[in-house]
C-alpha cells in the first residue's frame, strides 16, 4: 500500500482496517491499548486544561471530544505511519547491506544474490523482492529489466540512495560485471543516512520531554492559581466568580487554550516530519 | 535564455515599479512569467487599497485616526508580502540545489555504462523521462538542444548549472562533464564526479537537518508567551476582585 493514499487529513474518517494493515507491513501488529492511549491522552489533556480554567461542563464535554478526534484522526496515522516507514527504511538498510556482501562474490549473478539474500529480509519487502524475482526469472531482456526495478523502486522514491543501488543492480544485470565499489559507496551513506536520522529522532525526542514538561509545568501554574486564591481570601470564590466565571477569564482562556493548541499542532506537524531526504517547500506562488 | 539572464531586462513600468529590484529578481528566478507577476503585484495593489478604504470609511463614521491605521496597515501588509518572496526564495534555491543532486546520482551510473565513448545526448535523452519535476525536465530537453546548437562551448552547460542548482559545485560538476563531453577519457574522472555528487548529498541532508531543526527554535517562547497572557488575566481579575469586595461597583 501506498502510503501517501493515506491522506486522513483531507477525508472525513480514517479507515482503522487501513491503519491495521499498514502497520502489520512488517510483521507487528496495531494493539487495542495502544489505540486508545493515543485517543485518551489528548483527550485528558485538554479535558484537563478546560475543566481547570472554566468550571463549565458545556465546555469540558466539546474540549474531551474534540481531544479524542484529534489524537484518532491525526496523531493514530502519523505514528502508524511512522513505524511503518522506519522498519521498511531498516528493511531496505539491511537488504542493501547483505546484498553488498553477497555481490563482492564475482560468481554469483544478481538473481542469485537477491535469492541468497531473500531469507533474510522480511514483511512486505520479502514480498516485493520475491515478486521482482519471480519477474525477472522469466525473461530479462534489457527494457523488462529496466521497467521492472523502476517499479520496484517507484514505491520508495523517496530514499534517493536505496533507488541508486537499484541503478546499480539494474546496470549489472545490463554489463554482467559488478560494479562492487559504488555499490560499498551507497551503502556506506546509507548507514550514514540512518545514523543521521537517528540522532534527529533523539533531538525531537527532546523536544518532546521539553513540551511535556512544559505542559505539566502550565498545569502546576494553573493549580497554583487555585491556591492563591485560597491564601488570598480563604476559598476558591476568588478564582471561581473573579477569574473563571468572568469576563476577564472568558477573555484570557479564549486567547489561551486556541494559541496553546495552536503552537502544539505546529510542533506536532514538525515532530512527526522524519523524512531527511526530502524538504516540503512551496515553489509556486 | 529566458530567465535567469534576462532578469534585469523587462521593462518596468506602472506597477512593477513599486516591487523591489530583488524581489523582482526572486520572482523571476522562481520561473514566474511577467505576466503573474504583474498580477501578483495587482492583488496586492487592491488589497492595500481595500485597507485604506474600509478603514476610510471608519474614519468617516467612527473617528478621523482609523483612516491613518489603514494606511499602516496597507504598508505593513505590503511589506510583509515581499519578506515571503525573499523567504520562498531561500526554500526554493535549497530545494534546487537538493535536485541538482539528484540528477547528478542519476547520472553517474549511466556514465559508468557507457564504458568508452561518452554521448552525452543519449544520456541525457534516457534521463529526461526520470526526472520527477516538470521545471527540470524543460531545463535539460533546453540543454540538450543548445548542446547541438553551440557544440563545443562551454556556455548551455553553465546556464543549466546556474539556472538548476546555482551553487559553486554545480557548475564544477558541469564543466567536468563538459570534459567528458570533449573527449576526455578517464573513468577516474566520473569516480570523482560520483564522490562530489556524494559529498553534496551527505551535506544536503545535513543541511535538511539543521532546516527541519530551525521550526523547533521559538517553539517554548510561543508556549510561553500564551501562558503570559493567563498569568496577566488572572492578575488583573485579582485587581477587579479585591475592588469589587471593598463594594466599590463599576
Amino acid at each position: 500500500m501506498r502510503i501517501s493514499s493515506l491522506q486522513t487529513q483531507n477525508r472525513n474518517r480514517v479507515n482503522l482496517e487501513e491503519l491495521h494493515a499498514l502497520s502489520s507491513a512488517y510483521g507487528k501488529k496495531m494493539q487495542s491499548k495502544e489505540i486508545i492511549l493515543m485517543v485518551g491522552f489528548p483527550a485528558l489533556l485538554l479535558g484537563t486544561f478546560v475543566c481547570l480554567l472554566t468550571y463549565y461542563w458545556f465546555t469540558v464535554i466539546p474540549a474531551v471530544v474534540l481531544g479524542a478526534i484529534y489524537g484518532y484522526r491525526i496523531i493514530l496515522p502519523k505514528i502508524v505511519k511512522r513505524r511503518y516507514e522506519s522498519q521498511s527504511l531498516l528493511a531496505r538498510n539491511k537488504f542493501m547491506n547483505n546484498m553488498t556482501q553477497v555481490m563482492s562474490d564475482p560468481n554469483r549473478t544478481v538473481n542469485q544474490s537477491i535469492d541468497y539474500v531473500l531469507s533474510r529480509t522480511n514483511g512486505e519487502l520479502h514480498k516485493e523482492l520475491k515478486e521482482l524475482l519471480t519477474s525477472l526469472a522469466v525473461g530479462s531482456d534489457p527494457e523488462r529489466v529496466t521497467e521492472l526495478i523502476y517499479q520496484f523502486g517507484k514505491k520508495y522514491q523517496e530514499d534517493n540512495l536505496f533507488n541508486q543501488f537499484l541503478e546499480q543492480l539494474e546496470t549489472t544485470i545490463h554489463e554482467g560485471k559488478t560494479n562492487i565499489e559504488a555499490m560499498q559507496d551507497l551503502t556506506e551513506h546509507h548507514n550514514d543516512m540512518l545514523q543521521k536520522r537517528n540522532d534527529f529522532f533523539k533531538l525531537k525526542d527532546q523536544h518532546l520531554g521539553g513540551v511535556k514538561l512544559l505542559s505539566i509545568i502550565i498545569v502546576g501554574l494553573i493549580l497554583m492559581l487555585h491556591m492563591t486564591s485560597y491564601m488570598m481570601s480563604g476559598g476558591m470564590e476568588m478564582y471561581m466568580s473573579g477569574f473563571a466565571h468572568n469576563i476577564i477569564g472568558y477573555i484570557c482562556v479564549s486567547i489561551f487554550i486556541p494559541s496553546y493548541l495552536y503552537v502544539l499542532h505546529g510542533f506536532i506537524n514538525n515532530y512527526f516530519d522524519d523524512s531527511v531526504m526530502e524538504v516540503q517547500v512551496k515553489t509556486k506562488k | 535564455m529566458d530567465s535567469a539572464n534576462n532578469v534585469s531586462e523587462p521593462k518596468r513600468n506602472g506597477y512593477l515599479k513599486l516591487i523591489p529590484e530583488k524581489n523582482l529578481y526572486e520572482l523571476r528566478e522562481m520561473n514566474n512569467s511577467m505576466q503573474d507577476i504583474l498580477m501578483w503585484e495587482k492583488r496586492n495593489v487592491r488589497r492595500a487599497v481595500l485597507f485604506i478604504l474600509v478603514f476610510g470609511i471608519f474614519g468617516v463614521l467612527i473617528d478621523f485616526r482609523f483612516a491613518f491605521l489603514g494606511i499602516v496597515f496597507a504598508v505593513l501588509d505590503g511589506r510583509n508580502q515581499f519578506k515571503k518572496v525573499s523567504l520562498v526564495y531561500q526554500q526554493f534555491r535549497f530545494e534546487r540545489q537538493l535536485q541538482f543532486f539528484k540528477f547528478a546520482r542519476l547520472l553517474i551510473p549511466l556514465l559508468k555504462q557507457t564504458g568508452d565513448g561518452v554521448n552525452l545526448n543519449a544520456i541525457f535523452i534516457r534521463l529526461v523521462n526520470r526526472m520527477p519535476h516538470d521545471i527540470d525536465k524543460n531545463l535539460l530537453q533546453k540543454l540538450i538542444t543548445d548542446m547541438s546548437y553551440y557544440s563545443e562551448d562551454f556556455y548551455p552547460f553553465e546556464v543549466f548549472a546556474n539556472q538548476m542548482s546555482g551553487s559553486e559545485n554545480s557548475v564544477l560538476f558541469m564543466q567536468t562533464l563538459f570534459d567528458l563531453d570533449q573527449g576526455a577519457l578517464d573513468l577516474t574522472v566520473i569516480e570523482r564526479l560520483g564522490q562530489i555528487a556524494s559529498k553534496e548529498m551527505m551535506s544536503g541532508i545535513d543541511q535538511i537537518i539543521a532546516f527541519k531543526e530551525r521550526k523547533f527554535s521559538l517553539l517554548y517562547t510561543k508556549i510561553l508567551m500564551s501562558v503570559v497572557v493567563l498569568m496577566f488575566g488572572f492578575g488583573i481579575s485579582i485587581v477587579v476582585y479585591q475592588i469589587g469586595e471593598m463594594g466599590i461597583f463599576f
